[in-house]
């Protein structure tokens, strides 16, 4: 029985099945972009660009994916012959592709659809992505949905907030997956532990880019000090998250 | 030699729930096994540890002298099909073809492109929206068309008609000539299918009840036809497995081998041999007619 190597396969799979279902999103949320043209909002103060739709609503996109990666993918390549760490491999490399891709679109869609929308006088305006958090004095659940929703940014277009994207939308994905792999796992209570571990590491991260709940209480601020520090910590939150899921589908058992 | 299959002490527990008992028994492989037993009696469970769809709790599993269990060597070449729901699964039956062809190193595609025709499968409808016998036919064709050297079935018919049902067990017949490999077949449709097996085990409650060849099997019971008074009286006392009356003529099959005197009393009283569907030994071996909880 000779082998085939199947991680390189399953990665420029999965990064194609992704891309597919993210040029739906894309294709979508052009739609929503472009409505303005034909409807009168009323808005004077202008509408985000692409950019900023995509930024925000990138990761809730990933996030979705990233279940369905536990739930679908992983137990399809097996049930297909793929070891699960093939799978695994596999499915984190072309999700990488896919995280490094969106930014790349979402910054060149910005620079075609922006002048277009000048052109049509239609109000447009760079949002301030660092804007999106809530106040001291807002309670609790409201800093921590927008610890969930409001991603880490930093002020404008560079090849630093490109990165950032990049790294938010990885980071989003591989949540959605941890969770999904602890359902399709364990059901249950168990699978609910994953969602509270979720929150705490979204509550974390944003801690460490400066949106926290807990402000200076055990996690500093790292952003404040050097972005590097930042990046540094949502790559190691990242990494902590990869390692559960492997530990999670190291051994899983396929529903048939 | 080493066996191609080696299964030794195998144990799986679901919770509290044991679904295999200490299970043994080794395959030479390239021939068709039947793998039979009621509902609920572990067959799927087998083969899903076969298929490295789980882990043995305890025990162990061989493939050509490896553990299969993510082994990538062993995977690619060990399939399980078996009744796929594929409930929102919008890829076409071309798209699901092309995709597993990448995936297994031996697929044929043209036998492929034959088995889609002869089923009459569609080839650009989504997997969700064909019905419940073309989606068997789907498991069937893709299960057929990978030529696994290990391939294992689990009652991937089900929802088939009589005539695609047939010709499915014509075609694992014939392509294990065309392309020799090991088939297992798990059913509990004994009668359609018992044609094709060389070798068969049966489990029942978890634990393996037999593993013989299909002549041996069958050779565990006979079918003695005649005079109905006659055969009444040859068959007094023995375990009867099942019985037919036609007019004066009689025919009962019953449940043990046959000694030397007892087939010489039968050919002084007139009396027909013959063999037992392995069908009727199932049922008497896994319980008779009783109705498993």
């Amino acid at each position: 029985m000779n082998r085939t190597p199947f991680r390189m396969k399953v990665s420029f799979d999965v990064f194609l099945m992704q891309s597919i279902i993210t040029l739906w999103y894309l294709g979508i949320l052009l739609i929503i972009h472009f409505a303005p043209i034909f409807i009168n909002f009323g808005n004077k103060n202008g509408f985000n660009d692409i950019y900023a739709k995509i930024y925000i609503s990138g990761n809730i996109f990933m996030f979705v994916i990233g279940i369905i990666a536990a739930v679908g993918i992983l137990p399809f390549y097996v049930k297909n012959g793929v070891t699960r760490k093939d799978s695994y491999i596999g499915i984190a490399t072309g999700t990488m592709g896919l995280a490094i891709a969106i930014p790349i679109i979402a910054f060149l869609l910005n620079l075609i659809t922006t002048p277009i929308f000048n052109w049509l006088d239609v109000p447009i305006k760079p949002a301030n992505l660092t804007e999106i958090a809530a106040d001291p004095g807002d309670p609790f659940f409201a800093h921590l949905i927008l610890s969930i929703v409001g991603p880490p940014a930093i002020e404008g277009i560079s090849f630093l907030s490109l990165a950032l994207f990049m790294l938010n939308l990885f980071f989003y994905y591989v949540i959605g997956w941890m969770i999904g792999s602890g359902f399709y796992r364990s059901n249950g209570i168990t699978g609910f532990l994953y969602i509270i571990l979720a929150v705490f590491l979204f509550a974390l991260n944003a801690q460490i880019w400066g949106k926290g709940l807990f402000v200076d209480l055990f996690i500093p601020n790292l952003s404040a000090y050097s972005y590097g520090a930042s990046f540094a910590g949502t790559i190691f939150f990242i990494t902590i998250v990869l390692l559960i899921i492997r530990l999670t589908t190291k051994n899983i058992r396929i529903k048939l | 030699m080493t066996p191609l299959i080696d299964i030794q002490n195998l144990t799986l527990n679901y919770g509290r729930k044991k679904v295999l008992k200490n299970i043994s028994f080794s395959l030479d492989g390239g021939k068709i096994y039947g793998l039979l037993g009621r509902n609920g009696a572990g067959k799927t469970s087998l083969l899903s540890l076969l298929a490295s769809f789980q882990r043995p709790k305890s025990g162990m599993i061989k493939i050509h002298g490896e553990e299969p269990f993510e082994n990538a060597r062993i995977m690619q070449n060990v399939g399980l099909f078996y009744n796929q729901d594929y409930a929102g699964e919008t890829d076409s039956v071309k798209e699901m073809l092309e995709f597993v062809q990448r995936y297994r190193p031996n697929f044929d595609i043209d036998y492929a492109q034959y088995l889609v025709e002869r089923f009459d499968l569609p080839m650009k409808t989504a997997i969700s929206k064909l019905s419940t016998g073309k989606k068997s036919a789907l498991n069937a064709t893709i299960g057929l068309a990978s030529r696994t050297p290990i391939t294992l079935f689990d009652e991937v018919y089900l929802g088939m008609d009589a005539p695609s049902r047939e010709f499915f067990y014509k075609e694992i017949f014939e392509d294990q000539e065309r392309v020799p490999r090991t088939f297992i077949l798990s059913t509990h449709l004994v009668s359609e299918m018992d044609y094709l097996f060389d070798e068969v085990l049966i489990i029942h409650r978890g634990e393996l009840l037999l593993h013989e060849d299909y002549e041996t099997v069958i050779s565990r019971g006979a079918a003695i036809t005649g005079e109905a008074t006659k055969v009444d009286r040859f068959t007094q006392g023995m375990t009867i497995l099942n019985e037919k009356t036609l007019g004066p003529t009689k025919s009962v099959m019953v449940y043990g081998q046959l000694s030397e005197t007892e087939l010489e009393e039968l050919r002084i009283s007139g009396l027909d041999i013959g063999p037992v569907p392995l069908q009727d030994l199932f049922i008497h071996l896994t319980g008779g007619g009783k109705i498993d909880e």
